[in-house]
């Protein structure tokens, strides 16, 4: 399969002056996790900026509502022809580590690839023979975990230090399921134009998630994760809490 | 089933529901011992659970999360409970096949084919494209443990009820 069968065409631009706040609330009305930076001036190289990027710049603790795009975006970023197979495109996002690609053909722009296509063309077809891949092989036991009366801000600079988009949220109770934040929660509060140092991360739990058990198949982990349109997935056995499991690793465990 | 009374067949369908149960428990004990040799990897509702079910806890985490941890108990009272349905079937099939000495075994069996004709193959599990004959050999010689145990000595579906004096079928009545 090629890039060009996995990437959404239609790709979201913002301008360098545009404020954070703005370029937030843009990327979730649309529901992407990533826009394209006008280059400026025209015939310039292009940008990205990220829910990453947004992420990074709650934790260093900047203000969101006077920071401007121009000042945090990633300037030439890794591009991605529509012709690559996905798995030169996986290798090219987990060797960078990041999750999303711009496609460049001719010196134009045709669309964006991200993590999410890649895991939603594979689980139709290349991950019919990983049914029997549990999703222990590729889970990440090193969880960030934090309080729920953390702020948003301490959340976001635990998130950054591990170099990770979630953190495990502690559960009320010893036996109930624990929540979890992810960086899409941090871009809405951002949007939303709320304080990161004055929320507190209980209010803003994600709601799309689920959990798993860390013998259960890595296939049901991609089916899950696209089908219910989110990232991450907890996974629990007896003891507790033991692990979450992301698309990044999905894509990392199958590159493998 | 229109040649039984409405009372035998709820006694027949109870007696079927328990000695299901209690023939998928001694099942489950031959599957211990199988899974602990080796001889083993993932039973049938194990794998129904760890390869096809997430599709249905994504919109209810909690359940999720409480069959994530609860995992082993889960299938084990899910495999019970399909056990018990299927007692409950053999009890209600016809007079003249439950007569046979073949009749719980072949049930057994026939339980063991339709998981894997139908079920395996439409969950698209692992078992349906790759299983060893070992395995295969261990899940037919575990469902005919099943049918063997449901059936017994048949006597419990097939003899006579005797009723106590003064009672019959359709309630108490005088002897005079």
């Amino acid at each position: 399969m090629r890039v060009s069968d996995a990437m959404t065409p239609d790709v979201l631009t913002v301008a360098r002056d545009e404020t954070i706040v703005e370029a937030a609330r843009r990327m979730i009305e649309r529901w992407v996790g990533s826009a394209i930076v006008d280059p400026d001036p025209p015939g310039s190289s292009l940008g990205i900026i990220t829910e990453r990027d947004i992420l990074g710049l709650v934790a260093a603790g900047r203000d969101p509502s006077t920071g401007h795009v121009a000042d945090y975006f990633t300037p030439d970023p890794i591009c991605a022809r529509p012709d690559w197979s996905l798995e030169h495109a996986a290798e090219a996002m987990t060797a960078g580590g990041f999750r999303h690609l711009v496609v460049i053909d001719q010196d134009r722009v045709v669309g964006i690839v991200s993590i999410r296509d890649i895991v939603r063309a594979w689980t139709k077809g290349r991950a019919r023979q990983a049914v029997a891949v549990q999703i222990r092989e590729a889970m990440n036991r090193d969880l960030v975990t934090i309080g729920r009366k953390a702020t948003l801000r301490e959340a976001a600079r635990r998130m950054v230090e591990r170099r990770t988009g979630a953190a495990i949220v502690e559960s009320r109770r010893p036996n109930s399921p624990p929540g979890i934040i992810t960086d899409r929660e941090l871009l809405e509060t951002v949007a939303a134009g709320t304080d990161p140092d004055k929320e507190r991360v209980v209010d803003h739990l994600s709601a799309g998630m689920t959990f798993s058990a860390p013998d259960w198949s890595l296939k049901q982990a991609a089916e899950a994760m696209t089908g219910g349109g989110f990232q991450h997935v907890v996974v629990v056995d007896a003891r507790g809490t033991v692990g979450i499991i992301s698309m990044s690793d999905i894509i990392r465990r199958w590159i493998d | 089933m229109g040649f039984l009374a409405p009372n035998e067949r709820s006694q027949r369908m109870i007696s079927g529901l328990v000695r299901g149960t209690g023939a998928a428990m001694t099942m489950s004990a031959l599957r211990q011992v199988t899974t602990g040799l080796g001889l083993v990897e993932q039973t049938p509702p194990d794998a129904i659970l760890k390869q096809r079910a997430f599709a249905l806890l994504v919109r209810s985490p909690r359940l999720a999360f409480f069959l994530a941890r609860r995992q082993v108990a889960v299938v084990e009272l899910f495999h019970w409970a399909y056990g018990a349905g299927g007692g409950a079937a053999f009890a209600l099939l016809p007079r003249s096949v439950l007569d046979r000495r073949w009749a719980g075994v072949a049930y057994g069996l026939g339980t063991w084919a339709v998981f894997e004709l139908s079920i395996a193959p439409v969950l698209g599990l692992e078992q349906a494209t790759k299983i060893r004959p070992v395995e295969r050999l261990m899940f037919a010689a575990d469902h005919a443990l099943y049918g063997l145990i449901l059936a017994g000595d048949r006597r419990w579906l097939l003899a006579e009820r005797r009723w106590p004096i003064g009672w019959s079928r359709r309630g108490r009545h005088a002897r005079f």
